[in-house]
């Protein structure tokens, strides 16, 4: 190598390059300025593409860019000697450059050659302008569609904003009303818990789902117990069906409520008395289904009612056999007229039974007689026993006038011993109606009883007692009794009905406040007033329909 | 006994006693009027021919008491017997005081009847030799 580069600048003999233009100025000239303007040209290429590689950093296959400036800068080299050859035959190093140059050339096409296909993929400018304009569209459509989303995203965050306000607001009251209504539940289960009244609440199996401890103290069942247990089976046995049924209704939807007094049967066996009133079914479909009932403890009030109603029943029953005894005398009169006519008989009989031949047409007559007024006699008898009557009341149907006839049967012969016209204006027609005949009879003997007492001292009128029955626009029935008596003192008017208030001296006071219970237990009403031109007019009206319990 | 012949009559309200005491004066033998009331026995024309008077104590509009006072303010003398069936001392001591025969609770015996009967027979100048049993 050190031998061929000095070779290469070893002084050589050749002739410049001139010679062989004959030193012809023109020649020499033109290929001076020409050779000149090419190599200057060729420096400057590569200087303008190092500066464009160097500005243009994206640029693709930079070394082609580098190696066509050298390859140039070499080409523009072997201009530049071919000016110097023109006086100085330095051929040796014009040939070095040149293979320089060669080399440079060579590589350069090969690397050209190989990147061709590269080159070609890269787009044109054309095609670069294009996709920019198509680029530049959709640059714009996206402006446009990141402009419309960035609305849509500002009204989304505005919603969103108001939503979390509503929602802020929805949370702040659930709050409220979940405090409400914990204070409410609590408040309803110190109720539900302090209660001195029964409350249990049923569920859809009629099981007890709740009950609250008044309730397991009245029924001697622990909570747990009365789990498992329903209404029916601690309702007292001969109350049973109708619980059912009623039970039945009320889930039914037939009833809304309803309320019963009825009998438990307590855990011990003991019988008590409830007053249960359910309040309403709940929804089905509610999330607690059930029915709530509130259940009281009547056993004493039962007891209390049973008393009062057996101790007036007693009183009831003494007054009318008081009124019985004062009616005694007339009673023996009553059946001793027909005992006196059967004896009687009898004795006529036995003497013509002894008559020869005996005188059996008498003797039949006789007998026909004897068998009428016994019959009468019993009947007398059966009319007593019946007011006399110690059993417990009970109602039926009465047929009001014959009620009042059997009573004036009874006193026909206490009125004829006073001297009394008695008249009766019974109406024709009067229904059938549902009450206790005994006490009805009691009230009617009461009235006429009074009547005779008040017409005891009246000496110059007639003392006529007249009873009527009527049928009052409403469908009432309407008994009163009148009498030509003393009549009624305005300042007692208000007491008559009062218990043990009497005008009488040997008087009880009790018979028209208990006729006065009676008919209010027939759902009647009981009244006094003033008759025209005397004494004085008591009667009743029984509704037809009293169908209460006594 | 043909002119004179001795009637006993009955005044009671009650038809029963009024039927049977006359079956037993018939067989008796005895001839007997029955009246209802003391004002149609009044109102007949048989007072005079009464020879024995069965009244009864308690009647409506007018009691045999006050018959009883009737006849005797109208001049008549007629032997009465009394039948009640109330026991009152007080009426039988009233009707006893003023004349009456007898006084008799009701039911009586056909024997204390029948001697009452009698006696007020005999007090009204009947002929009572004649066996009053057939």
């Amino acid at each position: 190598m050190t031998s061929f580069l000095a070779w290469l600048m070893s002084p050589q003999d050749y002739m410049p390059h001139g010679m062989c233009f004959l030193w012809q100025p023109e020649l020499i000239a033109l290929h001076v300025a020409s050779d000149s303007l090419i190599a200057l040209s060729y420096y400057s290429i590569p200087v303008a593409l190092i500066y464009f590689v160097m500005k243009r950093t994206d640029l693709a296959f930079p070394a082609i860019f580098v190696l066509t400036g050298l390859f140039i800068l070499a080409c523009g080299t072997t201009h530049a000697m071919s000016v110097w050859t023109l006086w100085f035959p330095d051929y040796r190093v014009d040939g070095g450059i040149k293979a320089v140059t060669a080399l440079l050339s060579v590589g350069t096409a090969v690397a050209i050659w190989k990147v061709m296909p590269l080159a070609l993929a890269l787009p044109s400018t054309g095609q670069l302008e294009r996709a920019n304009k198509l680029l530049g569209q959709e640059i714009t459509q996206r402006q446009r569609a990141e402009a419309a989303l960035r609305q849509a995203n500002a009204e989304l965050e505005r919603r969103v904003a108001a939503r979390t306000a509503d929602l802020q607001e929805e949370v702040v009251r659930r709050r409220d009303t979940e405090a409400t209504l914990r204070a409410s539940e609590e408040r309803w289960r110190s109720m539900f818990e302090a209660s001195a009244v029964g409350i249990t609440l049923m569920d859809q199996q009629n099981h007890f789902a709740a009950a609250n401890e008044a309730f397991q103290k009245m029924v001697g069942y622990t909570e747990q117990e009365l789990l498992s247990l329903g209404p029916v089976d601690i309702t007292h046995e001969d109350d049973r069906q109708a619980t059912r049924e009623m039970i039945q209704d009320v889930q039914s939807g037939k009833r809304q409520d309803y309320q019963a007094e009825k009998r438990y049967r307590r855990k011990d066996g003991k019988v008590i008395w409830v007053r249960v009133s359910t309040a309403r079914a709940l929804d089905p479909n509610s999330p607690l289904p059930g029915i709530p009932t509130l259940v009281e403890d009547i056993t004493e009030r039962k007891r209390a009612e049973m008393a009062w109603h057996d101790a007036r029943e007693a009183l009831s029953r003494a007054t009318r056999l008081t009124v019985m005894g004062e009616l005694s005398a007339s009673i023996a009169h009553e059946i001793n007229q027909p005992l006196s006519a059967i004896i009687t008989n009898g004795r006529a009989c036995e003497r013509f039974l002894d008559f020869s031949p005996p005188d059996l047409d008498e003797v039949k007559d006789a007998v026909g007689e004897i068998v009428r007024d016994g019959k009468r006699a019993s009947e007398v008898l059966s009319r007593i026993r019946a007011m006399s009557r110690n059993s417990a009341p009970e109602r039926g149907p009465v047929d009001v006038n014959l009620a009042i006839a059997e009573v004036l049967a009874l006193t026909r012969d206490e009125l004829h011993r006073h001297r009394i016209s008695v008249m009766t204006e019974l109406h024709s027609n009067l229904p059938v109606t549902m009450a206790d005949r005994v006490q009805l009879q009691q009230v009617v003997l009461n009235l006429v009883m009074n009547g005779i007492d008040a017409m005891r001292a009246v000496t110059d009128r007639p003392r006529n007692l007249t009873v009527r029955s009527q049928l009052s626009d409403q469908g009432n029935i309407v008994v009163n009794v009148a009498d030509s008596g003393v009549g009624l003192d305005p300042r007692n008017r208000d007491r008559i009905f009062d218990s043990f208030f009497t005008t009488k001296p040997e008087g009880m006071g009790m018979g028209l406040a208990i006729s006065n219970t009676i008919i209010q237990a027939h759902h009647g009403q009981l009244w006094a007033e003033s008759g025209t031109p005397f004494g004085a007019v008591f009667g009743f009206t029984l509704p037809l329909a009293a169908g209460a319990s006594l | 006994m043909t002119g004179n012949q001795s009637i006993v009559m009955i005044v009671d309200d009650d038809d029963s006693i009024r039927k049977a005491v006359r079956r037993l004066m018939k067989s008796y033998g005895l001839p007997v009027e029955t009246f209802a009331s003391a004002a149609e026995y009044l109102g007949s024309d048989r007072l005079a021919k009464t020879s024995c008077l069965v009244l009864d104590v308690h009647m409506p509009d007018m009691t045999g008491l006050e018959l009883q006072k009737r006849l005797i303010g109208a001049g008549y003398v007629i032997p009465i017997v009394f039948i009640t069936a109330f026991t009152d001392d007080n009426a039988r001591t009233q009707a006893l005081n003023a004349g009456a025969v007898g006084y008799l609770a009701k039911p009586f015996s056909d024997e204390e009847l029948l001697s009452h009967i009698h006696t007020a027979l005999r007090n009204a100048g009947a002929d009572v030799s004649e066996p009053l049993r057939r």
